[in-house]
């Protein structure tokens, strides 16, 4: 290395040592929240899917029933039928009754002696927009006492949980970046300082403001680098333990929450992102006080 | 070369330093300012290297008057000016040869040619066994020999130096003072702040005398019996 290029020994101080750890945490977080806003979008993807594509038909048991009259299923079915939103309506049996109930209610043993209600499985179209409340109404005339149950109501809540989890975890994004931003011009402020007596010799053998910006700037460069692969190394490492954990759950509860290609590759850019972003602050801020010395 | 019209200096709200200076040096002269410690001659100098501003008057440098020039205009003046300091101001991790060369670099000048020219030049000074030696291992006087080296080395087309021979011996100011005469001779337009009478007297050159913050511009100092001895 020339002499020039370590004209002031930015190597030795208090930014060489602690900005890539700042850097380094601060990529961890990102890569954190980023991996927030990944789960809750396929979490609540997977939910939409899975259930607002659904509704069920109560009809309770006739023992519990307020009609005299035994249940029309057929009816109902025939209503559900013509309905154009409606892929298909499936009365299930018993054995499919006591297949869902179990989880709750344990085994079918246990369960023989409840009264439990009859349900019509509704699938529905992709994208349909079923009027429920009509629907409903419209079966209610069948059967006073047969229900309605829109899954996607009861899911709304969640989606919109999963949607302010997403903001709140880009406003988080947002403050790292910020914070980030404003430590590396905190430091650089606190190198100029330090090295200001260095700088005001280099002006004085005819030194541009951008030869001192220049190393600065390389050295911004070299320690964002450093400090976002620390960050991307603590984050894989962090990932991999996730994904450990997870690997046995039930993939119908907890989707898979493992990057796509173009999300891996959003990852791998922040060491970039982490250096691009400090190099261009600590030139401007550099710039900026070069510009106000005699 | 160098105008100073009505020049005053103060630093912050303090005292005025440098009251209504006024004098020309022209390309290729050999000056000292001479006066008394605390006179006012590093401030002078600080003018004519564009180390600070004037507080008032006008100073022209080469030719141009330097409160109209961009910070890269004033980049490029002061590479065209040598300066040694009187605290040396040397870098402390970088060798003296790297010292020597920084200044080259800055200019963009070739690397081999300047790195061959740097070790020459600390070789005259009595330094060619420390081109490898860090500032802080050498004494005052070597110390001072490399930022002689450094402000010279570029061949300034200004060389100022503040009390350059403060920490040599006798020997070694004469010879120190031979070089800037030679440097002079080759066309660099010197100036030489300095207490040291003897050293004024014996070199005769024009004397800007300062006092108490004023400036008179005067011939050679008459060489005392002992110059005259010493020349002979």
């Amino acid at each position: 290395m020339t002499a020039a290029r370590r004209g002031i020994p930015l190597d030795w101080d208090i930014s060489s040592r602690i900005l890539p750890w700042l850097l380094a945490i601060m990529v961890y977080l990102i890569a954190l929240a980023l991996f927030s806003v990944l789960s809750m979008n396929r979490i609540s993807g997977q939910w939409d899917s899975a259930l607002s594509a659904h509704i069920t038909v109560q009809l309770p048991p006739a023992e519990l029933s307020l009609d005299d009259q035994p249940v029309d299923v057929e009816a109902i079915l025939e209503v559900l039928g013509q309905k154009p939103e409606v892929a298909s309506a499936e009365l299930l049996d018993k054995a499919d009754i006591d297949r869902l109930m179990e989880p709750w209610l344990g085994t079918p043993e246990a369960t023989f002696s409840l009264p439990l209600p009859r349900l019509i499985a509704v699938t529905l179209h992709p994208a349909a927009q079923l009027d429920v409340h009509r629907l409903s109404q419209e079966i209610r005339n069948i059967s006073i006492d047969a229900l309605v149950v829109d899954h996607k109501k009861g899911l709304e809540g969640l989606i919109d949980l999963a949607g302010w989890i997403r903001l709140i975890s880009a406003g988080v994004i947002i403050l790292i970046v910020t914070s980030a931003v404003l430590m590396a011009v905190l430091i650089t402020k606190m190198g100029l300082a330090a090295h200001a007596p260095v700088i005001e010799l280099l002006h004085l053998m005819g030194a541009e403001d951008r030869y001192v910006a220049d190393q600065f700037q390389r050295h911004a460069l070299r320690v964002g680098l450093m400090g976002g692969l620390i960050g991307l190394a603590l984050s894989l490492a962090t990932f991999a333990i996730i994904e450990q954990i997870t690997s046995g759950l039930d993939h119908s509860l907890v989707p898979n929450l493992s990057f796509s290609a173009p999300q891996w590759a959003v990852l791998f850019a922040l060491p970039l992102a982490a250096a691009g972003v400090t190099t261009l602050t600590v030139r401007l801020t550099v710039q900026r006080s070069l510009s106000r010395m005699p | 070369m160098i105008d100073f019209d009505e020049v005053s200096l103060r630093y912050a709200t303090g005292p005025e330093i440098l009251r209504d200076v006024t004098f020309k040096f022209d390309p290729g002269s050999f000056h000292f300012v001479f006066g008394a410690s605390g006179a006012g001659k590093s401030s002078l100098l600080k003018l004519m290297y564009l180390g600070r501003s004037a507080s008032a008057g006008a100073i022209s440098l080469f030719g141009r008057d330097v409160r109209s020039l961009t910070r890269d205009e004033r980049a490029q003046l002061r590479r065209k000016i040598g300066v040694v300091f009187q605290d040396f101001r040397l870098l402390e991790h970088l060798s003296t040869l790297e010292n020597v060369l920084l200044c080259q670099e800055i200019a963009g000048r070739d690397a081999t040619r300047s790195r061959e020219e740097a070790a020459e030049l600390l070789a005259w000074v009595g330094l060619g066994n420390h081109l490898d030696a860090f500032p802080q291992t050498l004494s005052g006087g070597q110390q001072q020999r490399v930022a002689i080296a450094r402000a010279v080395v570029g061949r300034p087309r200004l060389l100022i130096a503040d009390e350059p021979t403060g920490n040599v011996d006798d020997t070694l100011a004469v010879r120190l003072l031979y070089l800037f005469e030679e440097l002079n001779r080759l066309g660099t337009t010197v100036i030489i702040a300095t207490h040291n009478k003897s050293l004024v007297s014996r070199f005769q050159h024009p004397v800007l005398r300062l006092a108490k913050g004023s400036a008179q511009l005067e011939g050679p100092l008459a060489p005392t019996p002992r110059d005259k001895e010493a020349v002979q």
